[in-house]
């Protein structure tokens, strides 16, 4: 079974720095995050590329969608983990992702920098 | 009766996109209903029940077709479900939604500033999309008749990006002019892309800013606006009238220096307790052509609290004005 994870650590709307991580258990690259300050946000939208210079295409049909907050949380923003897995990620392939933020405005903001993942055969 | 839908929620849907969403129905009753009615609460759309009678234990499907507003953003729609003539038997269908848009920037404005006789304006900004690989404009829909639209490769490069150029080609009237341009694009998902178009016309004076929101203002307090008047090319500034149509603005004037006068606007919300919509037309002992400034203001009743969104036009991409020269 094929397994990559992509971890991004970041505050919301603003860079991220991360690292790749192995995992098992999962059918494609996984792209992992954890995001707080998410008062405003409606979710995240995925993108990827063959290449680091694109053309970037969106790859989630439905946005993934803000968690809600733990109750008991009013003062402390938590930190929230999210996931994503590209189920159309080919063996073999290298491709390029990065996320936007989503706000309930309707307005999206890049969220991360291009991150690069060699799927294996 | 029970009503569930047979599709993911919130409803995704892209800016000016109207949509078909099918919910299941079931009676659970003992008695057999016949679904009368179903209708929006608000907005463009209507519903029906198929079949229109169910048996007790029966199930069908309620069909609704919506046009989606194009306000982007998260919003809910409410369809009333009658069954009968009972007052009783009304049902809701709450559909929460969010409205998304296909291109960015999402908020954009083709905006070209000032524009006084004898000029040639020209405007330009950039719009992508991350839908298709290759973003074309196929045809300009619509356009405000003073201008002209045409295509240009993006500051960027990309090729998902295309830069949207506009030019003015005459004089439109004078004061503010809003439009919308609306361009047909090779995007499946939204195959519109609507931008509002803006410029304000001058004679021999202008005015700024334009229009004018004074925002929430509570009930029992006053709110200040300046507005700065200049005379093109310098020279006295020679006001022969101000009118605003309103009790509620007092305005005074107080001079700034050459070819300048501050107009001091004083909203009073005691006297529009309904809120504000009014113009302040100016005129002049040396121009024919008066200036026109759209003003309002929302007064918020005692006891309701105010929360500051912040400026919408905070978020609002501009295009970049160049005059190109006489026309």
């Amino acid at each position: 079974m094929l397994r990559r994870i992509l971890l991004l650590t970041m505050a919301l709307c603003t860079a991220t720095s991360y690292s790749p991580v192995a995992a098992e258990g999962t059918s494609g690259p996984v792209l992992k995050w954890t995001s707080k300050n998410e008062k405003g946000l409606y979710g995240y939208v995925v993108y990827r590329s063959d290449s680091a210079s694109g053309p970037f295409l969106r790859i989630n049909s439905r946005i993934v969608a803000k968690k809600l907050e733990p109750e008991g949380n009013d003062k402390s923003s938590p930190l929230m983990s999210y996931e994503y897995v590209d189920e159309s990620a080919e063996r073999g392939k290298t491709y390029y992702y990065y996320i936007d933020a989503v706000a309930d405005s309707g307005r999206k903001q890049k969220l991360t920098d291009v991150v690069r993942k060699k799927v294996p055969q | 009766m029970r009503i569930t839908p047979t599709h993911a929620l919130p409803v995704e849907i892209y800016r000016g996109v109207a949509s078909q969403l099918i919910y299941d129905v079931v009676n659970e009753g003992t008695d057999p209903i016949t679904i009368s009615s179903v209708f929006p609460r608000k907005g463009e759309g209507s519903g029906r029940a198929d079949p229109q009678t169910l048996a007790p234990g029966g199930k069908g499907r309620i069909i609704l077709e919506y046009k989606f507003p194009e306000a982007l953003g998260r919003d809910q729609v409410n369809f009333l479900v009658k069954a009968g003539a009972e007052k009783s038997n009304v049902g809701v269908i709450r559909i929460p939604y969010f409205v998304q848009a296909a291109y960015g920037p999402e908020f954009a404005v083709l905006d070209f500033g000032t524009m006084l006789p004898g000029q040639k304006l020209q405007t330009k900004l950039d719009f992508d999309t991350r839908l298709v690989n290759e973003l074309k404009f196929t045809k300009v829909v619509s356009k405000p008749d003073w201008l002209d639209i045409s295509f240009v490769s993006p500051e960027s490069g990309s090729s998902q990006a295309v830069g949207v150029v506009a030019t003015t080609n005459k004089l439109p009237e004078f004061g503010l002019n809003v439009g919308e341009v609306i361009l047909e694009s090779n995007v499946e998902e939204d195959s519109q892309l609507r931008i509002p178009v803006i410029v304000r016309a001058f004679s021999k004076y202008t005015v700024s800013p334009i229009p004018v929101s004074l925002g929430g203002v509570p009930e029992g307090q006053d709110s200040k606006v300046n507005l700065r008047v200049n005379r093109v090319g310098g020279g006295g500034v020679r006001i022969k009238k101000i009118n605003s149509g309103s009790s509620a603005l007092k305005i005074e004037t107080s001079d700034c220096g050459n070819g300048c006068v501050d107009l001091d606007v004083m909203f009073d919300s005691m006297r529009a307790r309904r809120g504000l919509r009014a113009v302040i037309n100016v005129q002049f002992e040396d121009d024919e052509v008066d200036l026109q400034i759209p003003i309002d203001a929302l007064v918020v009743p005692i006891g309701v609290k105010v929360t500051d969104l912040g400026d919408l036009d905070e978020v609002t991409v501009r295009s970049t004005t160049t005059i190109l020269g006489e026309q």
